[in-house]
């Protein structure tokens, strides 16, 4: 049953113009923000929602997801050629990425890091693909009381991604949450935070929320800054297609090691919280511990560019399994993919195993095809990728401004809302300016209504017992397991630090 | 002059506490969750508010030159055009006009680059968000108020 649905989707996926026309802008897209100054595919997703509004949810979905899944693998190019990481993700490419650059193998570099991210994201798919008939009879079994518990669990996750200050990570996840009550009250009606207000009774729309916290600030960041990522930089790269294809010949001669970081981080990204930059400094070590000459590295190996990049394009299919049939997004970027589903229309839970598995395949799908895409766009266009770098910052700035207005106005209809996001744009950027983490703000706010109702419904079937069943008690363990783990990893000096 | 850091610190307890005081006047069942989560984030705000209070810079800590302060303050000057010009004018009218102001004056490009970036908005606006997806563009109250005022008389 499973196949014929997958064999379904892929076909479904390839035979429509529509949507194989609107991966190839989301990739387009994803490419250039993977490259541009100051994008990335955090602000990247945030600024692709206003256009999925109307849209058919699997289209608007697999767009943003084909967009989502590229950015990584063209950020590459910023991090190989001029030493720069587009996001903290690719950070580990640049070591032996830009060594192998100053030795003159920037188009090698190149051609191995988008054939590690064609088999990354490929793997990463598969993986994701493979756990679904383990995962389906465990999610179908979960109650209220569970999803209760696994918001909570999630909610704790804020921990993990506070990266080096929790207070401050705890008090925007909380703030994050607080904004997820404001409205009507499901149970009394009561209005909360938003008095005679109309339009905040159906609550703060998330999508403002997440656009004030991720875009504004960061164009007001680079209003500010008036930099480019190759600003100082007047050295233009000769990038062949022959080193290039060089480059590709290498991932195929270290397939084991493309195999093992491949499915060793997509296990890893299913756990919320750890980030693409985890993922892919975790491949790094491991290509590094496992090969014979580990004090080579850094200085132009070719592995190394293969480990990263393998990993952080693998740990992809791994997070958005959490997102999907638990709402608890594995990664920040996937927290506002989690919002954008719900604008859709997209319930996440295990509906999507029972009414749309469909559109799980389809999402599965996305993420290979559109690595496929994009990589097939980045080997034509190689000698030219590095020019993109060099865009002017102020282009960028007034037209995402105004599509970042446009969104927040759009999903409700509500000019309102461009007064609630001026006044939460500008504390976003207070809050980035003096380094508070904005990811937890997102998780809380999405999260904090999927507590709230969960746990009016577990309280309505099982009273106060809910936290006696079975699985409650094993989620209970890991949302007391989680705590411990991120106080015992502090303790040591081993808190992950996640950029935004 | 208060540091950045304080401040923000400060205007996060300021929120906490007005959100606390605000859900402690509900209903039994509506104030339960957002004091659960309010008070112990107020306390937290509370502890970093005094850390805050109680650190010193550190010497690789950025400063902010009073030239840094007064491009922040140009840019939330634009940021706020932005808004309130969309508010009260329109994406149609406003938006463009906007972003060729902003580029001309505050980057100082040139005008066929300023208008060019301009008419590209306008084309995004008006032929993907109108034109094709049929987003109606919000028009502006200045406009609605017009339109209040002269349909009567026609």
């Amino acid at each position: 049953m499973s196949v014929e649905v997958a064999t379904a989707a892929l076909i479904g996926l390839l035979t429509s113009p529509y949507i194989v026309m609107l991966m190839l802008i989301g990739v387009l897209v994803g490419i250039f923000m993977g490259i541009a100054p100051g994008v990335g595919g955090k602000l990247g997703l945030v600024l692709l929602i206003p256009f999925v509004y109307g849209m058919d949810p699997l289209a608007g979905a697999v767009f943003l997801l084909s967009m989502h899944a590229v950015v990584h693998t063209a950020g590459a190019v910023t991090s190989i050629v001029l030493g720069v990481p587009g996001e903290g993700a690719t950070a580990a490419t640049v070591l032996d990425g830009y060594a192998m650059t100053k030795k003159g193998l920037s188009g090698r570099a190149l051609g191995a890091s988008f054939g590690a991210s064609l088999a990354g994201s490929t793997a990463g798919a598969i993986f994701l693909g493979a756990s679904l008939g383990i995962l389906e009879p465990i999610i179908l079994s979960f109650s209220p009381a569970e999803f209760f518990l696994l918001a909570i669990l999630g909610i704790t996750f804020i921990a993990t991604l506070s990266g080096k200050n929790m207070v401050k990570g705890l008090i925007v996840g909380f703030f994050g949450l607080m904004i997820s009550f404001v409205g009507l009250d499901p149970s009394t009606g009561v209005p909360r935070f938003s008095g005679d207000l109309l339009f905040l009774w159906d609550g703060v729309d998330i999508i403002t929320a997440i656009l004030a916290f991720f875009a504004i600030p960061e164009m007001i960041s680079l209003g500010v800054q008036r930099t480019t990522f190759a600003a100082g930089l007047n050295e233009r790269h000769h990038i062949s297609y022959a080193q290039v294809w060089q480059g590709l010949g290498d991932v195929i001669r270290h397939r084991w090691l493309v195999l093992r970081v491949s499915f060793l981080v997509a296990a890893i990204g299913v756990i919320p919280g750890l980030g693409g930059d985890a993922a892919s400094w975790m491949a790094y070590g491991h290509t590094v511990q496992s090969s014979k000459n580990p004090e080579t590295f850094g200085q132009g190996r070719v592995e190394g560019v293969i480990g990263a990049e393998t990993g952080t394009c693998a740990k992809e299919g791994g997070s958005l399994m959490p997102t999907l049939f638990f709402g608890v997004p594995g990664s920040s970027g996937m927290a506002i993919m989690l919002g954008a589903f719900l604008m859709l229309g997209l319930q996440p839970g295990p509906a999507m195993l029972t009414e749309h598995l469909d559109v799980v395949w389809s999402l599965i799908w996305s993420l290979a095809v559109a690595n496929v895409m994009c990589v097939a766009l980045l080997i034509a266009a190689a000698p030219w990728l590095s020019q993109l770098a060099y865009i002017k910052t102020s282009l960028m700035v007034p037209i995402v401004l105004v599509f970042a207005i446009l969104g927040c106005y759009i999903g409700q209809n509500a000019w309102e809302n461009l007064v609630l996001i001026f006044f939460m744009g500008g504390l976003g950027y207070m809050l980035k300016r003096h380094d508070w983490p904005r990811a937890p703000f997102v998780i809380g706010v999405i999260l904090g209504k999927i507590a709230e109702d969960s746990l009016l419904k577990a309280l309505a079937i099982f009273g106060y017992e809910f936290f006696l069943r079975p699985i409650s008690a094993v989620l209970i363990t890991m949302i007391i397991g989680s705590v411990v783990f991120y106080f015992w990893r502090a303790k040591n000096g081993k808190t992950i630090v996640v950029h935004g | 002059m208060v540091e950045g850091r304080i401040l923000i610190a400060g205007i996060m307890l300021v929120i906490f506490a007005a959100m606390v005081a605000m859900a402690s006047t509900y209903a039994a069942e509506a104030r339960f969750l957002p004091l659960v989560i309010g008070v112990p984030g107020l306390v937290l705000c509370i502890i970093q508010f005094v850390t805050e209070l109680r650190t010193t810079p550190g010497p690789d800590e950025k400063v902010y030159t009073a030239a840094d302060r007064m491009a922040e303050l140009k840019m939330f000057g634009w940021f706020a055009v932005f808004v309130f010009g969309i508010i009260l004018f329109g994406f149609p009218y406003a938006a463009p006009i906007i972003v060729a102001l902003y580029l001309h004056f505050s980057w100082g490009e040139k005008w066929y680059v300023s208008l060019g970036a301009a008419a590209f908005s306008w084309v995004i606006l008006h032929g993907i968000f109108d034109y094709v997806l049929g987003l109606p563009l919000f028009e502006g109250l200045v406009n609605q108020w017009i339109e209040e005022l002269v349909y009567p008389l026609i």
